[in-house]
């Protein structure tokens, strides 16, 4: 079982275009995570290893396209490869959803890869669906909900 | 002491409002015999007699359109150029560009372009504008494209090649198609987008269905007078929702 302790998506220009602490960190030290392993993973050539050591754990980061995922892994209790495919699975599910995703997807419906990332990882980083289909299934009634919600707000 | 409001919803800087960053700077080295092609090819501008403002171009993506200004430049070196615009006396001009693209070509003893280049990274880059190299030729040896793409790629200025880690896996695109990327992806400023929602606000029909706003708000009226009517129940919820899904695909 692997337990995040962040997932970062930045773009390599070096934006962060999504960001998810599953542990304690003040907003200093979320800025210095965020700051840092965007210059040092960018810096990074293809052919480097996807797994370094920072600060106290391990970061575990894979490029899809222009964007790095970067996840925050305890040293000792983590499993690498297991986070290499957490990372895949919600690229995949995203993929899925908004059908080839690129990064002006992310850019211009963040709450949707948000709600997707939710349905991926619980709220203490652990991983709790790997069904493609349910997290899409789950996304999908969300978003109807969200649609009927709206409407019966219009219609009332 | 700076007081009041900009322009930019933020600070007045040096006395002088914060302009929208609305114009990108393409720079191409004179070794770059392909110019016009790739002026053409990103931004749909035509290199008239070496025109240097193209304005009022429009840049479209799916979920947006912005009106940019294209500034064309070039240069027979590209240190002179550097120190030039890293002068203060450019800093009007670095205010107002939402990105710089230099093109050149990388070949043989490249030593020179990588200290300008540095030099640029440190001086001539920001969170505010994008950045990005475009070689149109990458023929150096390994320790020196390694050196560079380390300078640049710490900087976060994107070294963009056609030949560049061309791996299907990462779906990556390169060259002129990655430049046209990085500048979709610029943080333009809300008052510069055009969006589709904007647009039917304002009345204009929407570029995918043809349909107009008025059309849309008759539909949602029918929908409430028919929902309306409907006794409370299954069939008024499934009513609501496939109405709720027909309308948001229009919108």
């Amino acid at each position: 079982m692997t337990q995040i302790k962040y997932m970062l998506l930045v773009s390599r220009q070096g934006k962060v275009r999504l960001m998810r602490w599953y542990s304690a960190y003040d907003s200093k030290g979320k800025s210095k995570i965020s700051r840092e392993l965007a210059t040092m993973v960018l810096a990074r050539k293809a052919k480097m290893c996807n797994i370094l050591e920072y600060q106290d754990h391990k970061v575990v980061y894979k490029r899809y396209a222009s964007l790095y995922f970067i996840c925050g892994i305890s040293s000792d209790s983590d499993n690498e490869l297991l986070t290499l495919e957490v990372i895949h699975r919600y690229v995949e599910a995203m993929d899925s959803y908004f059908n080839n995703v690129c990064e002006l997807d992310i850019i211009f419906n963040f709450t949707k890869a948000y709600e997707i990332l939710n349905e991926v990882l619980v709220c203490d980083g652990s991983m709790t669906e790997t069904s493609k289909q349910a997290i899409l299934r789950s996304v999908m009634t969300m978003d109807s909900l969200e649609t009927s919600d709206s409407l019966d707000q219009v219609l009332s | 002491m700076t007081t009041g409001l900009s322009l930019d919803e933020g600070k007045v800087i040096e006395g002088r409002p914060k302009a929208l960053r609305d114009k990108v700077l393409i720079v191409f080295s004179n070794k770059v015999f392909n110019r016009e092609e790739i002026l053409f090819e990103v931004f749909g501008v035509e290199d008239n007699a070496g025109k240097q403002v193209h304005r009022g171009v429009d840049w479209t993506t799916k979920y947006y359109t912005v009106t940019i200004d294209v500034y064309v430049d070039s240069f027979s070196n590209l240190e002179d150029w550097t120190n030039e615009f890293c002068d203060p006396d450019f800093d009007e001009l670095r205010d107002v560009i939402a990105g710089w693209i230099i093109v050149l070509p990388f070949s043989g003893n490249i030593e020179e372009e990588t200290k300008a280049l540095s030099r640029l990274v440190n001086n001539a880059t920001s969170e505010d504008f994008f950045t990005a190299i475009l070689a149109t030729e990458l023929n150096v040896g390994k320790n020196e494209r390694a050196f560079l793409e380390y300078n640049v790629l710490a900087g976060a200025v994107e070294l963009v090649h056609n030949e560049l880690d061309s791996d299907g896996e990462l779906k990556e695109v390169n060259g002129v198609d990655r430049v046209k990327e990085i500048i979709d992806t610029c943080d333009w400023h809300p008052r510069l987008l055009r969006t589709a929602h904007l647009e039917s606000e304002t009345g204009m029909e929407s570029a995918c269905t043809g349909i107009s706003l008025a059309q849309i708000m008759g539909s949602l009226r029918e929908a409430r007078t028919k929902y309306m009517a409907m006794d409370p129940g299954l069939d008024r919820e499934e009513f609501a929702n496939e109405m709720a899904n027909e309308l948001s695909k229009l919108l």
